[in-house]
C-alpha cells in the first residue's frame, strides 16, 4: 500500500516536473517545428538491446531525474531498437517519420542537443557521463547554455554587418560547440562580408595544408610564417595549438634543438592546458624532450575518465557555463586573442532565454 | 503402520547403517584383492554395470553408472598419445574378421533410412536443449588413470553398439548417456592419457575434468564447437580459470565464455595472463549488463569470434586488450546493425597535425597520457587510415559482444560484421579478402561464409560430428567397415562439414588408396554437396585431398576431363564471393605430361569455365600465364596455345552491348594481370583483341595535337604501368593501357610520388630520340618537374632528362642529344602525390641492332 502510494506520488511529481521544465513532444517533426531558438534535447536509447540504457531510461525518464536540466527545451525520447519487431518498427516510424537521427551519435544512450534544422550541435554521449543523473545533467546545462550563449551572438550577428557581425559570429565559432550550418537561407551570415578579421580563414583552416607547406621551409621561414599566422588573431586557441603542432613537428623532424622543441611545446601547452592538445604538447615534452616513456600499466584498464570530474560539474543545473577563462589569454610570445578573453556576464545565459517561445500552449505541455 | 511394515524399516536401517560402516573396509580389500585381476584385463568393471548397460540396452538408463576406476598395472597402462587431426593411429586390440573389409560405395538413395534416424535424433536433441543432460558418473578419482578410464568407457560403449551396424550405431546415439561417453572417449584421445592425468593433477583439475565429463553440453561446447585443437593447452588454461571461477561454469553464458577463452587462447597460442584478462573483461562486462542482449543468445561456437578476438596483449596499440576493449564498450554502444559503418567516427588522416606519418610511432605517442594509453580513443582524437578505421568499427562491436573480425586487403584493411545473421563487408574495396580471424586456417570469404552455414545448421553439424567422433574411435579400434560407415554418413548428413570432409579423406588415403569408387564417390559427393554454393572451398577440398589420388587412377583422358569440368557445373557466377581459380586449374591440368592433352584440356574443360562470364577474364589470364611461364616447347608452342585461347575467348563474344561489355571487362582483367606480370607479348595480345573486338571503347583520336620526335614509335609494342593501384572498375577497362601505347590513344590513371610515375617497358633494345606523354589535363601543374629515366634491366636507372617541357596538357622529353639506348623507360615527378590522368605515352627512335 505504501510503495503503491510512493509510486503514484512519483509519478504525479514526474508529471508536475515535465511541465515545469520541458516542453515534452512525441515526434521528431514536433520537435522541429518547436525548437525555434531553443533546442531539441533527444534523449535516444538502445530500447531493445541494452540493459544498461535501459537502466539509464529509468532513472532519467521513468524517474523524471533528467528533466530539471532539460529546463524548457523541447524534448523527445528516441527508443533504438535492434532488429525491430513490427510494433517496434511501427513506433520509431512514429516517432521519426521519415528523419534519421542526427550525425555525430556515436553511442546509446546520449543526449544530444539538436538545433531547429535537425543539426546536432553537442550531445552528452558514452557510458562514463550517462551512468549517473547527476553526471548527465550537469553535461546537459553545460550544453545548453552554450548553446542559448552562440545563438544568441548569431542572433546579434544576423542584425549587423561588416567588421561588427564577423567579430560576433568569430565570437560565437569560440564557443565549444558545433556551429550551425552557415549556408542556409537564414544563416548566410559570411557571404556579405571581407575576411577583414579572418573569419573565412578560420573556416578555411586546414592543419595538413599547413603541414605541407611547412615543410620545405627553413625553420626561420617556417617560424616567421606561423608567427604571422598567430599574429592574425582570428584562428581559436585549437587551431593555434595545431598550428604550433605542425611547426614543431617540422622542428623535431629536422633535429632541432630540445630547448627549442620545450619552449613551442610549453607555448603550445599553455594556450589551453586541459585541451587535448595541451596534452599533446605536455606528451611531447616528455617524450621528446624529457625523453620519459608512457607506462600504460600505471593506468586502470576501467577507465572512468568524468568520473574526476564530478565534483566540478555535479552542481545544480543551469549553474554552470562554458568556462573560457581557464588560461590568460596571453601565449608565451605575449600575443592577446579575442577568443581568450572570459565572457562578460552579459554573455551568459539566463532563463529569460528560454522565454522566446512563450506561446507554446499548455496542452502542448506535458 | 502394521507391525511387519516397522519390522521390516528397522531391518533395512540397520542393513544400512552397517553397509555405511563396512563400506570402506569393504572396498579397500576389494580394490586390494582386484589388482591382481586387473593385470589379466584391460579394466575391470562391477558386474552390475555390465548388467544395467544389458538391462537398458532398449530405454534410457535411469541412473548413471558409478565408474569406479580401479588401477592397473603400469605394464599393462596403455598410453594414449592426443590425436590431432591427421592422425589414423590404432590401438592394440586384436582384429575383428567382421570389421576388416572397406565397405562398398552407397549411393545417395542408399542412406534415407539413416537420414532419416538422424532427423529423429535431432528432435531427441532439441527436446534435450531445454534440459541439458548431466550425469554424476564419473568421480573425480577416475582422472588418476585415464587409461583404464578409457578402457572401460571403450568397452561400454562397445557392448553397447552391438554388431555395429549403422542403425545400431544410430540408435546408440539417441541416448544422451552414450553421448556422453563418446565425448568422454573423444575427449581422451584428442588430450591423450599422459596429458589428461598432469591437467588432472592441476589444483582445480580433477574437478574441473570431473564437472566437464558429466555435464554433455560443456563437453560438446569443448569437442564439437569448431576446431578443437591443443586441447592439452586448452584444458590446462580450462582449469586456471576454473580454479579462480569455478562457479561460473555452472552458469549457462559464463560457461561458454570460460570454455572459449580456453580453447581460443590454446590454439592461438595467446598467454594465460591475457586470457585471463579477456575472461574477466567479457565476465565483468557482462555481470554489469553492459554487453549487447544478443550476447546471452551465443551458442559456444559463435564466442569463438568474440572471445577469441586477435590482440589480447595488454599493450598499446592493441585492440583487443581489456582497457581498449572496455573503453569501446563505454563509448560506442549501437544496435548491432549500425557499427557496420562505425569507422565513420574517426577521421580518414595519413598524418596527424604535427605532420607524422600513420605509420610511424610519433602518430600516437604525445596523446597516449590523455587517452591513458587507449588505442580506440586515440585514433578517435587523431584519426587514421584504413587499419584503424576498421579495427575500430570490428573492436567497438566485439567489445559489445558481437561477432566481427579484421580483414585485409591488398595494400587495405577492411572488416567483416555479422549481422541479422549475416556476415557483411565493411569499409571493403577489393574482392580479395583474408578474412583475421578464421576456424580452419582458410581466409578467404568463402570459408567465413562455409563456417557461418556449417554451424548455423546446428544439430545435422552435431550429430555429423559426433559420427565423426564415433568413426575416429572405432578406427582406432580396428573396427574399419563401421569406421567406414561412419565417416561417409557423416559426411552425408552435413555436406558442408569442412573438417569432416578432410578427415574422411585422410582416412581414405590410409585404409582404401587405391579405392577409384570411395574417391569418385568422394569426389561427387563434394561437388554435389559442398560445392552446391561453397566453390571455393569444394575446389580446395579436391585440388587437397581428391586429385593427388583420384587423378591417377582415372586412365581414360576423356573422362578425367569430364570429371574436371563437372566441378564447374554448378557454378553460377562466383558464388558467395569472387575467388582465385588458378589452383584449381594449376591442379587439374598438372596431370598431363604433355602438350597434346594440355591442348584437349584446354579446350575440353578451360573452355567451359570460360563460357561462364564471370569466369572468363580471370580463366584467361590463367590460360595467358600459364603459357608462358609452366608451358614447355619454346615460342611456337606458347604462341600456338596463345592464338588457341584467345580464339576460345572469341568464340564466346557475343554481338550485343552487354556481350561487349562483358569481353570487355574480361580482357581487361586478363590485361591488368599481364602488367602485374611484366608479360609484354600477353600485354599485346590482349590488346589487340580488345580493339578488335571492342574498338567503339577507344578513342578515335587524340583530342590535343602534339610534335613527334624522329623515329618510328618503338613503344607502340611495348607495356605501360601506373603506380596507381587500380579499383575494379578501373580494371575492367584497363585495355585502354594499352591504348595509351597506340596512336589513336587510349587511358590510364597517372600517380606521380617519389620513384612512383609511368613505366614502359619496350619489346627490343631501342635507341631512343624523344618521349612524348599526352595528359588528360588541359594543362600540367608545372611547379615542380618531370623529369625522364631510363634502364637496360629494370632495376637500375640513369636519370636522362631532369626537366619536361610542358606544353599545355603535354610533356616532351627531348633526348636527340643524349640518345639512350634502353629497354625501360620511365616517367618521375619531384614533390607531392600529383595524379594527372594519360592519354598517350610514345616513345620515338629506332630498335638497337
Amino acid at each position: 500500500m505504501i510503495r503503491r502510494f510512493f509510486s503514484l506520488t512519483a509519478i504525479v511529481l514526474g508529471m508536475v516536473a515535465s511541465v515545469a521544465h520541458g516542453i515534452v513532444v512525441r515526434n521528431y517533426a514536433d520537435a522541429l517545428s518547436k525548437a525555434g531558438e531553443k533546442p531539441i534535447v533527444i534523449f535516444a536509447y538502445g530500447a531493445n538491446y541494452d540493459k544498461f540504457s535501459q537502466k539509464v531510461h529509468e532513472e532519467f525518464i521513468k524517474k523524471n531525474k533528467i528533466m530539471p536540466a532539460v529546463r524548457k527545451c523541447v524534448f523527445l525520447v528516441v527508443p533504438m531498437y535492434q532488429h525491430p519487431s513490427p510494433a517496434e518498427q511501427k513506433e520509431w516510424d512514429k516517432i521519426m517519420g521519415k528523419h534519421h537521427m542526427p550525425g555525430g551519435v556515436w553511442s546509446y544512450p546520449c543526449l544530444a542537443v539538436v538545433d531547429k534544422n535537425g543539426k546536432l550541435r553537442g550531445i552528452v554521449q558514452g557510458a562514463a557521463k550517462m551512468k549517473k543523473t547527476e553526471i548527465a545533467a550537469a553535461e546537459l546545462t553545460k550544453l545548453v547554455d552554450a548553446y542559448i550563449e552562440q545563438e544568441k551572438l548569431l542572433s546579434k550577428a544576423a542584425s549587423a554587418s561588416g567588421s561588427r557581425k564577423a567579430d560576433l559570429l568569430l565570437q560565437a565559432s569560440n564557443i565549444n560547440l558545433t556551429m550551425p550550418d552557415m549556408g542556409g537561407k537564414d544563416r548566410n551570415m559570411t557571404g556579405d562580408m571581407k575576411d577583414d578579421i579572418g573569419l573565412s580563414s578560420r573556416l578555411a583552416f586546414d592543419p595538413i595544408v599547413l603541414v605541407e607547406k611547412l615543410q620545405i621551409m627553413s625553420f626561420a621561414e617556417a617560424d616567421a610564417y606561423i608567427r604571422n599566422m598567430i599574429a592574425n588573431g582570428c584562428y581559436s586557441r585549437r587551431q593555434r595549438q595545431e598550428m604550433m603542432a605542425a611547426y614543431a613537428g617540422h622542428l623535431r623532424r629536422n633535429n632541432a634543438s630540445p630547448e627549442r622543441l620545450r619552449a613551442l611545446y610549453t607555448e603550445m601547452r599553455n594556450l589551453d592546458p586541459d585541451s587535448m592538445y595541451g596534452a599533446y604538447a605536455e606528451g611531447a615534452i616528455a617524450l621528446w624532450v624529457n625523453n620519459e616513456q608512457f607506462d600504460p600499466s600505471t593506468v586502470p584498464v576501467e577507465l572512468r575518465r568524468t568520473d574526476s570530474d564530478v565534483s566540478a560539474v555535479a552542481s545544480v543545473p543551469g549553474s554552470t557555463s562554458v568556462d573560457s577563462s581557464t588560461n590568460t589569454g596571453r601565449t608565451a610570445l605575449g600575443s592577446q586573442n579575442p577568443d581568450d578573453e572570459a565572457l562578460t556576464t552579459d554573455d551568459e545565459p539566463s532563463e529569460s532565454d528560454f522565454e522566446a517561445d512563450s506561446d507554446v500552449s499548455e496542452e502542448e505541455q506535458e | 503402520m502394521s507391525s511387519n511394515s516397522v519390522r521390516l524399516l528397522i531391518a533395512t536401517g540397520i542393513l544400512f547403517a552397517l553397509g555405511f560402516v563396512a563400506y570402506p573396509l569393504l572396498y579397500d580389500i576389494r580394490v586390494k584383492q582386484e589388482i591382481p585381476v586387473a593385470r589379466e584385463s584391460v579394466a575391470t568393471e562391477e558386474p552390475t554395470i555390465e548388467d544395467e548397460w544389458t538391462e537398458t540396452d532398449d530405454k534410457e538408463p535411469d541412473a548413471p553408472v558409478v565408474t569406479t576406476v580401479e588401477k592397473t598395472d603400469d605394464a599393462q597402462r596403455r598410453i594414449l598419445t592426443a590425436q590431432n587431426d591427421d592422425e589414423y593411429s590404432e590401438e592394440d586390440v586384436p582384429d575383428d574378421p567382421k570389421q576388416k573389409k572397406v565397405p562398398e560405395t552407397r549411393i545417395h538413395a542408399q542412406y534415407t533410412t539413416s537420414l532419416a534416424h538422424v532427423k529423429r535424433i535431432i528432435k531427441v536433441l532439441e527436446k534435450e536443449e531445454a534440459k541439458p543432460y548431466k550425469s554424476t558418473d564419473l568421480v573425480p578419482d577416475a582422472w588418476n588413470d585415464p587409461e583404464s578410464l578409457y578402457q572401460l568407457l571403450a568397452k561400454r560403449v562397445l557392448d553397447r553398439l552391438g554388431n555395429l551396424k549403422e542403425d545400431g550405431i544410430l540408435k546408440f546415439m539417441e541416448s544422451p548417456v552414450n553421448r556422453l561417453d563418446l565425448a568422454r572417449i573423444n575427449l581422451i584421445r584428442r588430450t591423450g592419457s599422459e596429458e589428461l592425468r598432469r591437467i588432472a593433477e592441476l589444483p582445480a583439475g580433477r574437478s574441473m575434468l570431473t564437472c566437464m565429463a558429466n555435464d554433455l553440453r560443456w563437453i560438446c561446447g569443448v569437442l564439437y564447437s569448431g576446431p578443437s585443437v591443443k586441447l592439452e593447452q586448452s584444458l590446462t588454461n580450462m582449469e586456471l580459470i576454473y580454479r579462480k571461477h569455478a562457479e561460473d561454469f555452472q552458469h549457462p553464458v559464463l560457461n561458454k565464455v570460460g570454455t572459449i577463452a580456453a580453447l581460443e587462447f590454446a590454439r592461438e597460442n595467446w598467454s594465460q595472463e591475457d586470457m585471463l584478462a579477456r575472461y574477466n573483461y567479457y565476465k565483468t562486462s557482462y555481470r554489469e549488463e553492459l554487453l549487447n542482449s544478443l550476447f546471452d543468445t551465443w551458442r559456444y561456437w559463435e564466442m569463438r569470434w568474440i572471445i577469441g578476438c586477435a590482440q589480447p596483449q595488454q599493450k598499446v596499440g592493441n585492440w583487443g586488450e581489456p582497457r581498449n576493449l572496455a573503453w569501446m564498450r563505454d563509448n560506442v554502444r549501437l544496435p548491432a546493425n549500425q557499427y557496420l559503418g562505425a569507422e565513420g567516427q574517426l577521421q580518414y588522416r595519413l598524418r596527424n597535425v604535427a605532420g607524422d606519418s600513420v605509420f610511424s610511432s610519433a602518430y600516437l605517442a604525445p596523446v597516449l597520457p590523455y587517452v591513458k594509453g587507449t588505442t580506440a580513443w586515440a585514433y578517435r582524437e587523431i584519426g587514421g587510415v584504413c587499419g584503424a578505421l576498421s579495427h575500430y568499427a570490428t573492436y567497438a562491436a566485439l567489445a559489445c559482444g558481437l561477432p566481427a573480425t579484421c580483414m585485409g586487403e591488398p595494400g587495405h584493411c577492411a572488416y567483416a560484421m555479422r549481422v541479422d545473421g549475416e556476415w557483411k563487408r565493411g569499409n571493403s574495396i577489393y574482392w580479395q579478402h583474408s578474412v583475421g580471424k578464421t576456424f580452419f586456417q582458410e581466409s578467404e570469404w568463402d570459408f567465413l561464409i562455409m563456417t557461418e552455414n556449417l554451424y548455423k545448421d546446428y544439430y545435422n553439424t552435431l550429430v555429423a560430428d559426433q559420427l565423426v567422433a564415433m568413426a575416429d574411435f572405432l578406427g582406432a579400434r580396428r573396427k574399419m567397415t563401421a569406421s567406414f560407415n561412419c565417416y561417409e554418413l557423416s559426411v552425408k548428413v552435413q555436406p558442408l562439414n569442412w573438417p569432416a570432409l578432410n578427415r574422411y579423406a585422410g582416412y581414405l588415403k590410409v585404409k582404401a588408396p587405391r579405392d577409384y569408387d570411395k574417391w569418385k564417390r568422394l569426389h561427387d559427393n563434394i561437388v554435389d554437396g559442398l560445392g552446391k554454393k561453397h566453390y571455393n572451398a569444394a575446389s580446395r577440398l579436391l585440388v587437397k585431398k581428391v586429385y593427388p589420388n583420384l587423378a591417377p587412377m582415372v586412365k581414360d583422358r576423356a573422362t578425367l576431363n569430364k570429371m574436371y569440368s563437372g566441378l564447374f557445373k554448378n557454378f553460377d557466377g562466383w558464388g558467395e564471393n569472387r575467388w582465385d581459380i588458378n589452383p584449381t586449374l594449376d591442379a587439374q591440368i598438372s596431370v598431363y605430361d604433355n602438350n597434346d592433352d594440355r591442348k584437349i584440356y584446354m579446350r575440353e574443360v578451360v573452355k567451359v569455365l570460360m563460357g561462364k562470364p564471370e569466369y572468363a577474364g580471370a580463366v584467361l589470364t590463367w590460360g595467358l600465364n600459364y603459357i608462358s611461364q609452366s608451358l614447355s616447347g619454346g615460342e611456337e608452342v606458347q604462341d600456338e596455345f596463345t592464338d588457341m585461347l584467345v580464339r576460345m575467348m572469341s568464340s564466346h563474344t557475343g554481338r550485343t552491348k552487354k556481350d561487349m561489355d562483358e569481353t570487355w571487362a574480361t580482357l581487361g582483367e586478363a590485361l591488368t594481370a599481364a602488367t602485374e606480370n611484366k608479360d609484354r607479348r600477353v600485354f599485346q595480345a590482349v590488346g589487340r583483341l580488345a580493339y578488335r573486338k571492342c574498338k567503339a571503347k577507344f578513342p578515335a583520336k587524340h583530342s590535343v595535337k602534339f610534335r613527334p620526335f624522329p623515329g618510328r614509335v618503338v613503344s607502340e609494342s611495348g607495356l605501360i604501368d601506373t603506380a596507381t593501384t587500380l579499383g575494379s572498375g578501373q580494371v575492367a577497362s584497363s585495355c585502354l593501357h594499352w591504348g595509351v601505347l597506340q596512336r589513336h590513344g587510349g587511358s590510364m590513371p597517372g600517380k606521380f610520388e617519389g620513384t612512383s610515375g609511368v613505366t614502359l617497358m619496350l619489346e627490343k633494345k631501342s635507341e631512343i630520340s624523344g618521349v612524348v606523354c599526352v595528359t588528360t589535363e588541359k594543362t600540367l601543374k608545372n611547379d615542380r618537374p618531370f623529369y625522364l629515366e631510363t634502364s637496360s634491366d629494370g632495376q637500375n636507372w640513369t636519370r636522362v632528362r631532369g626537366n619536361g617541357a610542358i606544353e599545355g596538357g603535354v610533356i616532351r622529353f627531348d633526348l636527340r642529344k643524349v640518345k639512350p639506348v634502353c629497354n625501360h623507360i620511365r616517367m618521375l615527378r619531384e614533390g607531392d602525390k600529383y595524379e594527372p590522368g594519360i592519354a598517350g605515352f610514345y616513345a620515338y627512335g629506332k630498335y638497337e641492332r
